[in-house]
């Protein structure tokens, strides 16, 4: 299996819609993610409507890694973030992926996987560059629970 | 953005690393070469950008221009640049190990591009093409 990914330096993001005219939960955004070697900080997912933060949730390498209850540091992984019931609904949104305390370096570093078309955007026919593939990621979404 | 693809085997465990494909073209910084010195260089990137300038004036480098260490993957491809039209770099043509077999020595100025590709049997770097 071959992965394309994007080491994190600065910053990621992923804009995305929801077309439905349906109101979500949101459970969880699970962001699949390249740890190489466990890099030092802290790492931040945070969701955005209109530019203005919804949500956000950090974790460290070592939280990954105890996910999977593994001391091994070459992961890759849609790795769970617990957003707490976040109502959505129709519109745009933005994830961005940030960190503190992190430096990028060859030996250690965070990335976040691309895949060739997401999920939550319409269908193109016009086959993209590999540079405008979409950032991976999948949103769990509580279909039982009414909002209050 | 870097891009890079990583190519997870049969049988992966996450105990070490994935081995990262050629793929992905990094661009690097400037980087200052010294007389016969060598250019900086990944063994795992298959297509680097590598930007020089001599240091302190213009230099020519060593004969093994990326060193004589090897392991590059087979294939690599390396486009060098010079940045600078005094502290230009020349990089010499060389029929012994490690060495370039570049059609007459290259001198980058600013602006010149010098394309090189490394055959691992042969262990030479080939000429692919400059644009000067």
């Amino acid at each position: 299996m071959k992965l394309l990914v994007d080491t994190l330096t600065s910053e990621h993001e992923q804009i995305f819609s929801l077309t439905n005219d349906t109101r979500y939960i949101l459970e969880e955004i699970k962001t699949y993610l390249y740890m190489h070697n466990a890099p030092a900080g802290t790492f931040t997912v945070t969701l955005y409507r209109n530019d203005v933060e919804l949500a956000s949730k950090s974790f460290t390498s070592a939280d990954i890694k105890a996910s999977l209850n593994t001391d091994n540091n070459y992961i890759h992984v849609f790795y769970p973030l617990d957003f707490g019931f976040t109502p959505l609904s129709k519109g745009t949104y933005k994830i961005k992926l940030t960190s503190s305390g992190y430096t990028f370096s060859e030996s250690a570093y965070l990335a976040w996987v691309k895949e060739f078309e997401s999920i939550y955007q319409e269908f193109s026919s016009a086959i993209p560059l590999v540079t405008d593939y979409p950032y991976s990621f999948r949103l769990i979404m509580n279909t039982n629970r009414e909002l209050t | 953005m870097t891009l890079k693809v990583l190519n997870f085997p049969d049988g992966f465990t996450s105990a070490t690393a994935p081995v990262e494909l050629g793929g992905a073209i990094i661009v690097y910084d400037v980087e200052s070469i010294i007389v016969s010195g060598s250019v900086s260089s990944s063994l795992t990137i298959g297509f680097q950008q590598r930007p020089v300038i001599g240091d302190g004036g213009a230099v020519t480098t060593a004969n093994d221009v990326f060193g004589s260490v090897g392991g590059w993957l087979n294939g690599t491809q390396i486009t060098l640049i010079g940045t600078d039209d005094t502290n230009t770099v020349t990089i010499p043509f060389s029929n012994t190990a490690y060495g370039c077999l570049v059609n007459g020595n290259a001198t980058l100025e600013n602006g010149y591009t010098l394309t090189l590709q490394w055959n691992e049997t042969i262990e030479r770097w080939f000429e692919i093409s400059r644009n000067f």
